[in-house]
This record gives C-alpha cells, sequence and structure tokens, in this order.
C-alpha cells in the first residue's frame, strides 16, 4: 500500500497532518466549545435535513407499518418481507435513482431540487421509510394479536384500531423513529450524490467529514465526528429510556 | 331480551363447528353455557356477541343481526386481555369506541371503578393488576357503554376461590340491576348457585335450553346426565 502511494506524483498522494494528535485533539475541543460559525452551521443543517426527513417518513412509514399489522390479506407476508428487506438499501444507490429523477433531464428535473436541501431529504426520506416502517410492524404485530378480540368485541371502527395500536405501540414506534433518524443524520452516500456537498447550502456533517479528513483538515472532521458520535449516544440512551418507560405496560395478555 | 338462531350454521375449513340451531332463546336473567371442552361454547359465545358471521342462517336479538349491534352488549374473555395503558384507560376504551365524550367518560368512570373497588388503582398501569383484578375490571369494562347483555367466556377459569367469589358478587350487584348474563362455565356449583336457565352444548349441538331448576333436576340428554355426574 505504501510502495503504491510512494509510486504517485506529490499532488495525488493523500495528505497528511503533520501535527501531533494532542494539538489537534485540543483545536478540535477548542472548535467545538467556542461556538464555531462554521461548524454548528454544518451541525444545524444536519439537524434539520434529518429531521425533516425522519417527520416526513414516519407520516406515512407509521400508518402503513400499523396497518401492515392489522390487515389479513393475500401478499401482507411478501410485503413485510420486502420491507425488511428494502432496510438494507445500499444509500448510494437510493442516491442514484433520486439523482436521475431530479436531474434536468429526469422526470422531475423541472422542479430544480437537484443539489438542494429538498434532494437531501428526499434521500433520507426514502432510505428511511423501510426502516421505519418494517420496525413499526414488527413492534405494533403482538399488540395486535392481543388486541385484537377486544377491540373487536367493542366493535371498534379501523381508524379507532390504527390510532389505539399506534399509541400502544408508542415507546416502540419512538424506537423506531430513532433508529432512523439515526440512519439519516450518519448517511453520506446518498447526501453527496443528490446535495452535491455545496459549501453553506448542502454540506452536512458526514459530507464534511468525508470532505475535510482529505484536505488534511481534521480539526473541524474530528469535531464534527465527535458530535456525530455524540448524537448517536444520545440516540441510544432515548432508546434505552423509551424501552425501560414502555416496559411498565408490556404485560398484555394471557 | 330474545336471542334468536335462525337454521343457523358455523363451519370452518369444510368442517361443521355449530349447528345446525334453530333455537329461540329468552333471557330471564343468568343464563349458564355448559358443555364439555370442545363442545363448541366458546364459538356459541363469539356467535352470540357477533364476533363471527354463521356461515349460514342468521343470529338476531330482538330481530336485530348479532355482528352489527356489538356495542350494545359486553365480552369477557376467558383470558386476560389488558391494553398497555391505566385502568382507567383500559376501562374508558369501549366508551371511546362509541364514541362518548370526555365529560360523559369521566362521569361514568367514577361509577365504574368504584363498582369494581379499583378506584385506589385507577391511574395504576392494568399490567400490574391481579388475576381477580383484571377479570373486575374486565367486567366493568364490558358493563361501560350500559348495555343490556354481557357475555362471559368462563370468566373465574384461572382465578382462585377468593377472587371467584369478589367476582361473584360483583355479578349479583350487576344482575340486581337488570342486566342480564350468557356465561360459558365448567363449574357446576357456581351454575347451580347463578344460573335462571341452562343450555347444555354437545358436539356443536344446543341440547338443552330450559330452566337451570328443571336441567339440574333431571337432565333429558345423557350426555348432559353423564356431565352433571361429573362423568
Amino acid at each position: 500500500m505504501n510502495s503504491t502511494f510512494r509510486n504517485l506524483p506529490p499532488r495525488a498522494r493523500p495528505q497528511r497532518s503533520e501535527r501531533p494528535v494532542l494539538e489537534i485533539l485540543s483545536t478540535t475541543l477548542r472548535l467545538i466549545t467556542s461556538g464555531d460559525a462554521t461548524l454548528w452551521g454544518i451541525v444545524g443543517l444536519s439537524l434539520r435535513i434529518s429531521l425533516t426527513a425522519t417527520l416526513i417518513a414516519a407520516i406515512v412509514a407509521i400508518p402503513l407499518g400499523t396497518a401492515l399489522s392489522m390487515g389479513r390479506f393475500w401478499g401482507r407476508r411478501g410485503i413485510i418481507a420486502l420491507s425488511s428487506s428494502l432496510m438494507a438499501l445500499p444509500p448510494v444507490v437510493v442516491g442514484l435513482a433520486i439523482y436521475l429523477l431530479l436531474s434536468r433531464s429526469g422526470p422531475l428535473g423541472e422542479l430544480g431540487l437537484l443539489f438542494t436541501p429538498i434532494a437531501m431529504i428526499i434521500a433520507q426520506s426514502v432510505l428511511i421509510f423501510p426502516i421505519i416502517m418494517a420496525l413499526t410492524t414488527e413492534a405494533v404485530t403482538p399488540i395486535e394479536t392481543a388486541y385484537r378480540p377486544l377491540l373487536h368485541s367493542v366493535d371498534a371502527s379501523r381508524w379507532f384500531r390504527l390510532r389505539t395500536l399506534i399509541i400502544d405501540a408508542r415507546f416502540a414506534i419512538f424506537t423506531a423513529l430513532l433508529a432512523g433518524f439515526g440512519r439519516a443524520i450518519a448517511e453520506v452516500g446518498a447526501v453527496i450524490i443528490v446535495g452535491g456537498n455545496i459549501n453553506g447550502l448542502t454540506r452536512v456533517m458526514t459530507t464534511t467529514i468525508a470532505l475535510e479528513t482529505s484536505k488534511g483538515n481534521l480539526e473541524l472532521a474530528m469535531a464534527l465526528g465527535i458530535i456525530l458520535i455524540l448524537l448517536a449516544v444520545i440516540v441510544n440512551v432515548f432508546i434505552h429510556i423509551l424501552k425501560s418507560m414502555g416496559a411498565k405496560y408490556q404485560r398484555v395478555s394471557r | 331480551m330474545n336471542l334468536t338462531f335462525n337454521n343457523m350454521t358455523f363451519t370452518a375449513d369444510g368442517k361443521n363447528l355449530l349447528g345446525p340451531l334453530d333455537e329461540n332463546i329468552t333471557l330471564n336473567g343468568i343464563t349458564c353455557v355448559l358443555g364439555y371442552n370442545g363442545a363448541g361454547k366458546s364459538l356459541f359465545l363469539e356467535l352470540c356477541h357477533g364476533m363471527l358471521e354463521p356461515t349460514i342462517g342468521a343470529v338476531e336479538w330482538n330481530g336485530a343481526p348479532a355482528i352489527t349491534t356489538r356495542q350494545k352488549r359486553g365480552y369477557i374473555f376467558q383470558h386476560r386481555i389488558t391494553l398497555r395503558r391505566s385502568v382507567r384507560q383500559n376501562i374508558a376504551l369501549p366508551m371511546q369506541a362509541a364514541g362518548w365524550s370526555h365529560a360523559d367518560i369521566n362521569a361514568r368512570m367514577v361509577e365504574l371503578l368504584d363498582m369494581a373497588q379499583l378506584s385506589a388503582k385507577s391511574d395504576e398501569p392494568a399490567a400490574v393488576l391481579s388475576g381477580g383484578e383484571v377479570q373486575r375490571m374486565a367486567l366493568v369494562r364490558a358493563l361501560a357503554t350500559r348495555p343490556n347483555v354481557v357475555i362471559m367466556d368462563e370468566p373465574t377459569s384461572s382465578l382462585d376461590p377468593g377472587a371467584t367469589t369478589k367476582f361473584e358478587n360483583l355479578i349479583k350487584e350487576v344482575a340486581s340491576l337488570g342486566v342480564k348474563f350468557i356465561w360459558a362455565t365448567h363449574n357446576i356449583s357456581q351454575a347451580q348457585r347463578f344460573a335462571d336457565d341452562i343450555i347444555f352444548i354437545s358436539n356443536g349441538c344446543v341440547t338443552e335450553n330450559t330452566p337451570a331448576a328443571t336441567f339440574f333436576a333431571q337432565p333429558t340428554s345423557d350426555v348432559a346426565r353423564a356431565y352433571v355426574k361429573g362423568q
């Protein structure tokens, strides 16, 4: 590997910081604590995009995932299996598909959405939709099975059943939302294709980390990396809290 | 209260599970449904309530199809079904499903919690209730929308004697208010103490539909005689 790089002309070699790690770390921490406008601008944009994508995906995926657990129709198992498989959608493929849709010659090209935050929101929504839907179905199905006779006995309408199941699976559904948000905020492949990583417009945490690392600007990359890890920890703490909150209501029947 | 089975048959996977039944049942108070395991008691109750649709014929309450009048009756299951909610919210379910206002639900809730002796536990998760408390909660939940009839599928089968007595006392109290019961039980002494009428089911057919006193004094069919003798 090293010999390969040695044979490359100087400009093509990956750049490498000569500064000591401790110095980089202290600059990184200063960058985080000083309220650096560039850094927090990127963090803010990332959060806005990923939270909006999670919200949009949730509005469709939660009712659909719940309806899927309620329905008894031919092909239901196939749809559940498909939504589970789509959880592992390769982000770059999603990015490419949305790029083709939004590019000037694509069917939605006239909207001019390519290389905008909206395109990134669309890409993240598409990516996390199957995650939220599959996890919702998985969370609601045992509750639906336990509640079904009772809801049937009181002649509850479909809408009432849907609402009841979503309310009672709320802790698990929040966990699904957090899992979706975690995937969205950490995603890089799709957003870099449809967002273009434009400074001040579509540059989010993950794409900045990729760019700044390649430029050798490790302080900003590390600062964003630390914030990303902190966000992941916060999300996981929330998941844990929600699970323990839901546990006290858990014994459903029999 | 008249329950009519009009030439009713219920089949599943090509098997005849209940019927053909042509019965006219008048509810006078508490009607106990007796029969061996697998005779079709639960199926009979679910068809009475309208949770299942007959394959042939009809089940009607005072001339109206059972399947469209479920909200006029309450149903208690043999196994515990509790929502992942507080006791209060569990009891509120039928009222919410029937579209009652918050004010009406709250007003009714006070009576129901008091009746079930669960006022002190109203805000606790239903999951923490004991078996007896769950079935008392299930009874007041079934009574929430002021139905005329409550159908119960072996509600005391998993309760200890103390919890069973408390549940039975609650039934007495509710029955004295004019609510009619259809009550499946395996406990013959319970049926003797409570039943005004008996329906005996054997092999998916109603073999006896008679006042309790007559049934226990002289069952007409051999199978009912054997059942009463505990054979």
